[in-house]
């Protein structure tokens, strides 16, 4: 085994990894703690409300749903740990959240890579999200009993 | 506004470091599996299963590339083994649905997650999507 290799490649791969995640994750919760407070979040939130419910899923799940495909599985999950700490989403929400996003997280820069080698783009975004949507759908309804949800969470989303 | 963006800081702060401390120790874990040549042998071992989903053999190192490691790795892959458009969509599939298993597991365990069904359930979709994407383009 290349000892150094292993140990510059290591060391170079980590920092660049670590350059990268500040450089997504400073930005992105400061624009979203600036467009949290403007109230622009909420409104963008509650268009998919309707959506939401049909998936046994508080209106607190669809920020955490929407960086995931922005920024990636591990941007969305650290909103969600913050929305978890700040007692906005409830455990059957991180149960179904967990289902939809390991199978469908960050599919815009996926798709556009293997597109850049000569994949077919509607194909494989296509494929990806019918499967989470059915999939997370079938789960809300078989593995997630009625008196585990929150009726308080759920009860916001109510409102109109 | 300013208020804002000095709590956004602060959340960023915390953030960052809870990732830090999941990702940094599993980078290098893969890194050496990957340097003691462990993850080629796997390639070679599972090669004869790939007529399953319509890849030749040699892409099992991009679907355990992509598994295991990341995509940008099944990208480098996928590159230098030339393959055609059919190819490309089909592993473009299984690697989307399943990729990074190792750093995405704890990720999954950090937001409290059941592991073994959440990966055996993009495991198991990966491989039947490439099953029916062979059978269907």
């Amino acid at each position: 085994m290349e000892w150094s290799q292993f140990l510059s490649e290591t060391m170079w791969g980590s920092l660049e990894m670590l350059k990268k995640l500040a450089l997504i994750i400073f930005p992105l919760l400061i624009s979203i703690e600036v467009a949290d407070d403007s109230g622009i979040l909420d409104k963008f939130s509650q268009l998919f409300d309707p959506i939401l419910r049909k998936f046994k899923l508080s209106s607190e799940a669809s920020l955490p749903l929407i960086v995931a495909q922005i920024f990636g599985l591990t941007y969305g999950a650290g909103v969600m740990l913050r929305s978890v700490e700040d007692d906005k989403l409830s455990q059957s929400d991180l149960k179904i959240m967990a289902v939809f996003l390991v199978i469908c997280h960050a599919v815009i820069e996926d798709t556009l890579l293997f597109m850049a080698i000569g994949g077919n783009g509607l194909i494989m975004l296509g494929t990806r999200l019918v499967l989470a949507v059915v999939l997370t759908f079938v789960y809300s309804k078989v593995f997630i009993a009625e008196e585990e949800l929150d009726y308080d969470k759920l009860a916001e989303t109510d409102c109109c | 506004m300013q208020e804002a963006i000095k709590r956004g800081t602060k959340k960023a702060w915390q953030t960052y470091l809870t990732l830090i401390k999941i990702i940094l120790p599993v980078y290098i874990g893969v890194k050496f599996l990957k340097y003691t040549g462990v993850i080629n042998y796997l390639a070679d071992f599972f090669s004869p299963a790939m007529k399953l989903v319509g890849l030749p053999g040699e892409a099992v190192l991009a679907l355990l590339t992509g598994y295991l490691l990341n995509i940008y790795g099944a990208l480098g892959v996928m590159a230098s083994l030339e393959l055609g458009v059919r190819e490309i969509t089909i592993l473009g599939t299984m690697l989307g649905l399943a990729h990074s298993l190792v750093i995405e597991a704890a990720v999954i365990k950090k937001i409290k997650g059941k592991l073994i069904p959440l990966i055996s359930l993009r495991v198991i979709t990966s491989i039947l999507a490439g099953v029916v994407l062979n059978l269907i383009l």
